[in-house]
């Protein structure tokens, strides 16, 4: 691991290194695993520090012999509703998990789904090694194309070429990003009411933690991004609930566009094609990217926000 | 498991643990939590253990299944809560003195409801479900099955009414 990097991620704080670690979660990518490492081994030392976050794995151990080992033949304690059902009835054998995993592999769309999430997971882990560098990471949004990724060996591989080939997990997802907020009981106009016609909705998940909420979309097209092996993809990232982080201070930089539409402006930034707006109101922030988007439909997405 | 199994097992946990702890605190925002979705994981690395002592990389295996874990715990605790939410919502409405006669009756039961409150117990105050089984008497595997059970009655409850 390169300790170059290792030593920029120790200068972001917990809160930034955790995000990226969620991002990580929902990407299913492991493009990014030596960042992650990275992360985790900063988390790890900075655990260990205090009495109170050590983390002692002779004890995890020794609760997993008695409590949960017990049973574990069993799988998970959190199964699927159908997978609830599928154990209750015939177990399936060896040869049906093997067509069931076959027909899993055969879902291109769903294997590109996962790059365009590391895409997005990537440039937020930029983001954050932007800020150890002495960027703002809103800041960085904004001048990203000139000082974040124009030096491609300070954020690793932008472009994520080899997927893990696992599909999105769906379980509990909603049928629309507008569904997740109505759940959450969000009234604030956030939800995409337009999106180019060759999208088509590929999963919604929301993760809920002490900090907030975040709803992550993904949006797929079967066309190939640049005329490439990677599908075109959007994603939309929600955040709520929780307290806005001290970089959240929007600022214009160079590079970014400010678009105004339903009162609110929007910071709209590309780099190499993958086009990204951001922008925050009262209780969420918001964000939007795509690898192949054009920035007149970058626009007429934000306006139908608020249509 | 025989034991050149549960020392696999053992090995791995020891060399993965304390990051996937922190991976999975990132994700759910609390430490006991965290941890059950870690020996979740284990859980599953038993269940597959044939699978995993022949894989050519066992710790990145380990790693999906934490995050398939973490994506199935922030979905059904969403859902979860919005069964709970609901349903508060509507016996909020039957404590009123304006409520319907009928609503009333329909809910007047819903906060000694068991069900209602293992359910609340869970998702509104974070319990685990081995912090649930432990109050219960029950061992987790129970208690993840009482619980889906509650969940499914309450579903039932709620798309009846």
């Amino acid at each position: 691991m390169s300790e170059q990097l290792k030593n920029r991620l120790s200068q972001l704080s917990t809160d930034r290194l955790e995000e990226m670690l969620r991002l990580d979660s929902l990407s299913k990518s492991t493009s990014s695993e030596n960042v992650i490492s990275a992360v985790l081994e900063v988390l790890e030392e900075r655990a260990a520090e205090s009495e109170e976050t050590a983390i002692d794995v002779d004890a995890m151990w020794k609760s997993f012999c008695e409590d949960y080992l017990p049973g574990a033949e069993n799988g998970s304690l959190y199964l699927d509703d159908d997978e609830v059902e599928r154990k209750c009835g015939a177990a399936p054998t060896v040869r049906e998990k093997a067509r069931g995993s076959k027909r899993r592999s055969l879902r291109a769309p769903a294997r590109a789904a996962c790059a365009v999430a590391a895409v997005i997971a990537l440039f937020f882990s930029c983001v954050g090694i932007a800020e150890a560098a002495g960027y703002d990471a809103w800041d960085a949004v904004a001048s990203w194309t000139e000082d974040v990724f124009a030096d491609g060996g300070r954020c690793g591989n932008l472009i994520v070429s080899d997927p893990t080939g696992h599909e999105p997990d769906g379980t509990g997802s909603y049928p629309s990003l507008q569904d997740a907020l109505d759940a959450y009981g969000i009234t604030e106009p956030i939800a995409l009411t337009w999106i180019p016609k060759e999208y088509s909705a590929e999963y919604v998940v929301a993760t809920t933690t002490e900090r907030g909420v975040s709803v992550f979309a993904l949006y797929m097209s079967d066309e190939k991004a640049h005329g490439g092996e990677t599908s075109k993809g959007i994603t939309v990232t929600v955040s709520f609930g929780g307290t806005a982080s001290a970089d959240s201070q929007v600022q214009s930089g160079g590079g970014s566009k400010v678009y105004k539409s339903g009162g609110v402006e929007h910071y709209i930034a590309n780099n190499a094609g993958n086009l990204v707006a951001a922008w925050h109101q009262d209780g969420y922030e918001a964000f939007i990217g795509g690898n192949d988007l054009s920035r007149a439909d970058m626009k007429r997405m934000i306006r139908s926000i608020y249509e | 498991m025989t034991d050149a199994e549960k020392k696999f097992v053992e090995k791995l946990y020891c060399e993965m643990a304390a990051k996937l702890l922190v991976r999975a605190r990132a994700s759910l925002g609390d430490r006991s939590l965290a941890e059950e979705a870690v020996q979740d994981t284990f859980r599953v690395v038993c269940e597959n253990i044939s699978t995993l002592t022949s894989h050519p990389n066992p710790h990145g295996w380990v790693t999906t299944a934490l995050k398939n874990i973490l994506r199935r715990i922030a979905a059904k605790r969403a859902k979860d809560m919005a069964i709970v939410q609901k349903l508060s919502e509507l016996a909020d409405v039957s404590d009123t003195d304006d409520a319907p006669p009928d609503i009333d009756l329909l809910y007047a039961d819903l906060t000694e409801n068991e069900d209602y409150k293992l359910l609340k117990r869970y998702v509104a105050e974070r319990c685990t479900i081995r912090e649930l089984a432990r109050e219960l008497g029950l061992s987790v595997d129970a208690c993840a099955k009482r619980l889906q059970r509650a969940r499914e009655r309450l579903k039932k409850y709620f798309e009846n009414s």
